[in-house]
């Protein structure tokens, strides 16, 4: 029988960050449990999908040792809506009572058995410490080009990440479109390779703290710890692909545009685009690119947006969306197209990178039917 | 008055008989009947304005046309010239502009609009381009749409050229409207309504509760108002789906069993995908139990493919995964289809494309079994 007393803020909290780790669906059924167990005076919160999982520890008042397992998603909305400060749990049998204030539930557990085992702890020698907002940032900025689930090339539903003395790069890509960041005020001590799964980094991206973000790597896990909270996280099996080769070497021309103005074309461009390829033709020209979209069901439609452009001109078409992807996760006021001609890999960059930021993106053409 | 769209419906003029009648002088001004032999329960196919004299119409048995005009010269088609001069057609059509709808053999719907110039004049000038090209003539009808475009050729035939909008259509019999039969027209004239007018005034409900849902287009037609567009030239509407399926000869439920046949279900499906120029993008595994029940399962890929390789590897991951019990049928589709000529190029484009080209090479000469993977293996060698 496990009793404690637990102040409402920091269970609620920490829940919060457990529960994202919670798998959406799972033939698991001990898996949609979240995982309350006692160590000394602090109680440890965690839930996992088995390739990601969050442990947090947070400070409470144990009147009994042990551990019970609770429906993860009932749970969390329940203490979201109680009003109190003080929430007790206490468990009998296979009941578990919840209250605060005038308020009581009981839910059904299960016992620490029927859960998984979790990942070891790591000895603090083995961790690098790196600043968080500047991972975070990192991976903002690349984390959108992975591939999705569906992909059957494992790798890239992964973001790879290189660690060294010098930098941490960061890069994702779903094979039509890649964002490559370097950050030289990232280093570590000691070199750490690894394809990460998206999940772990968006668990990531939740916490917040002054504090750095230690990162360790074990064999097959790697695990990230900010403050009390641990992520650990299977690697994604490599090779990841030869991204340094995709990169083209010789586009030099430069298309440059301010970069609102593009992407709110490219929104009413998509309006009429073909919903299956999102297609949008554009037409480069001296100092204006030339947008225009057409779907034989919906219509047509055009803009002229004003560029600097002083080379050839160019026709090239994109998938829209993979675009609008790449805007949205820019800050500077104008970006730059290099392009070389309609089927070469066209390069994206920031017209002024953020200090200490090598980002790049680049994204694959549709082919012209003419080209062919 | 000049409409806002401007749509032109070309129908040519008794097109099977016109060209039968090319190069043969002696004919012109005679009924001649374009059929089979009047003893094998053939129809008239086509036929000259004289023969529609006395009554012939395309679809009336033949026995019955020569009761009608003993006298007249009765050819049989050639199908090959046909096409050949729709072809030639076509060409004229497309130099006016690129949005070009063949319905059939022997009309189109071009969409003028935009283009400057009265509509008649331009209809003028491709009946006069199309005569130029191939000595056959043509009617030409212009309407702010198709479905008044077509109404307008069938008005002004043979040889004419004309506009007609909504309000010229309501002194019309109703079966003149598009997808007015005989038996929506015969409904209809229970009601008293014999022309369009009448059908316009009637309310929305009451013409849905005599014709059901097909009321709800003849209310639309009866207004002169359809938005369909005239698709460009060579616009293909992609297929729902394409795949193959394999009735094993018993039953079988391990892997080595079924997989030769799958592994031959997804290379004709994936040549046949390559062949259109089609893309899918979800891959669709079908399979029956023993007691007939079909089950399907899909999965949706990252992108759109036309690679047997690409298609084996998605239908195997879900035969491993759902197959538990013995199966007599398997089968693979794809769907979502994009057109591969305009499909998103990939960094790390798919092995197989050089490869399946060469084979698709290899099986077009010597037949579907000339060139199979190792997994196929099996099931071209007879073993199921």
């Amino acid at each position: 029988m496990v009793k404690f007393l637990v102040d409402h803020k920091t269970f609620l909290n920490g829940l919060n960050a457990v529960a994202s780790a919670l798998p959406p669906k799972t033939s698991l059924p001990s898996l949609s449990n979240i995982l309350l167990e006692t160590d000394g005076d602090q109680l440890r919160l965690a839930a996992t999908d088995l390739d990601t999982t969050v442990v947090t520890l947070i400070p409470a008042t144990i009147s009994s040792q042990g551990a019970v397992a609770l429906p993860g998603k009932k749970l969390l909305e329940i203490v979201r809506e109680l009003s109190g400060s003080d929430v007790s749990i206490s468990t009998t049998g296979s009941r578990t009572s919840i209250s605060c204030e005038k308020s009581s539930f009981t839910l059904p557990c299960s016992s620490r058995d029927s859960y998984p085992s979790l990942p070891s702890s790591v000895s603090d020698s083995d961790k690098i410490g790196l600043p968080l907002n500047l991972v975070n940032k990192a991976i903002k900025k690349t984390a959108y080009a992975v591939a999705g689930a569906s992909e059957i090339r494992a790798s890239l539903t992964g973001l790879f990440w290189k660690l060294n003395s010098e930098s941490l790069e960061m890069v994702a890509t779903d094979g039509h479109r890649l964002a490559k960041v370097k950050m030289s005020e990232i280093t570590g001590d000691s070199e750490i390779e690894a394809i990460l799964a998206p999940k772990a980094l968006n668990l990531l991206l939740k916490l917040s703290s002054e504090q750095p973000v230690f990162i360790s790597s074990q064999g097959t896990q790697i695990s990230f710890h900010v403050d009390d909270t641990s992520i650990y996280s299977r690697m994604i099996e490599g090779p990841y692909p030869p991204y340094e080769k995709v990169i083209p070497q010789g586009n030099n021309d430069i298309l440059k545009v301010n970069r609102e103005d593009i992407f709110s074309a490219l929104k009413r461009m998509r309006i009429i685009a073909n919903p299956a390829t999102h297609q949008i033709m554009f037409t480069v020209e001296h100092n204006r690119v030339i947008l225009q979209a057409e779907n034989t069901d919906a219509g047509e439609a055009r803009e002229d947006v004003e560029a600097t452009y002083d080379k050839d001109p160019l026709q090239i078409a994109f998938n829209g969306n993979l675009i609008m992807d790449i805007l949205r996760n820019m800050n500077s006021e104008n970006v730059l197209f290099h392009l070389h001609d309609s089927s070469t890999a066209v390069i994206i960059t920031e017209e002024i990178q953020e200090e200490g930021t090598d980002y790049l993106t680049l994204v694959m053409p549709v082919r012209l039917p003419d080209t062919v | 008055m000049e409409p806002d769209r401007r749509i032109l419906h070309v129908d040519m003029d008794a097109y099977f008989a016109s060209v039968e009648l090319l190069g043969r002088e002696e004919l012109h001004g005679k009924p001649v009947i374009i059929g089979g032999d009047p003893g094998f329960r053939s129809v008239v196919t086509s036929c000259t304005y004289e023969a529609r004299k006395f009554g012939v119409h395309a679809g009336m048995p033949m026995t019955r046309a020569m009761s009608l005009v003993p006298h007249a010269v009765i050819l049989s088609g050639s199908f090959a010239r046909y096409r050949t001069y729709s072809h030639r057609i076509l060409k004229v059509f497309l130099t006016f502009t690129p949005k070009v709808h063949a319905t059939s053999i022997d009309e189109a719907f071009l969409d003028l609009t935009g283009t400057s110039g009265g509509i008649i004049d331009r209809a003028l000038e491709i009946q006069k381009a199309v005569y130029d090209a191939t000595s056959l003539w043509c009617t030409v009808g212009c309407g702010p749409n198709r479905l008044l475009a077509k109404m307008a050729s069938n008005f002004y035939k043979p040889r004419g050229a004309g506009l007609l909008m909504p309000d010229d259509i309501l002194v019309f019999p109703v079966g003149a409207i598009w997808g007015v039969g005989a038996s929506t027209a015969e409904k209809l004239g229970m009601f008293g309504i014999d022309t369009i007018e009448k059908l316009k005034n009637l309310p929305r409900g009451t013409l849905r509760s005599i014709l059901g849902s097909h009321g709800e287009e003849i209310y639309r037609y009866a207004r002169g108002i359809d938005d369909r567009p005239v698709k460009f030239f060579g616009h293909k509407t992609p297929p729902k789906s394409m795949g193959h399926e394999h009735t094993f000869s018993r039953d079988v439920a391990r892997p080595d069993e079924y997989m030769p046949a799958l592994a031959m279900v997804c290379q004709k499906t994936g040549c046949r995908a390559r062949e259109g120029g089609w893309q899918g993008s979800v891959v669709t595994l079908k399979y029956r139990l023993r007691n007939m029940k079909r089950i399907t399962r899909r999965k949706i890929l990252a992108s759109a493919t036309d690679q047997d390789q690409t298609i084996l590897a998605a239908a195997e991951a879900m035969a491993r995964q759902y197959i538990d019990e013995p199966v007599r049928l398997i089968g693979v589709s794809i769907s979502q289809f994009v057109p591969s000529k305009t499909a998103q190029l990939s960094f790390f484009p798919e092995k197989t494309v050089e490869l399946n080209r060469v084979a698709d090479t290899v099986r077009n000469r010597y037949g579907d079994k000339a060139m199979v993977s190792g997994r196929a293996l099996e099931y071209i060698q007879g073993r199921h």
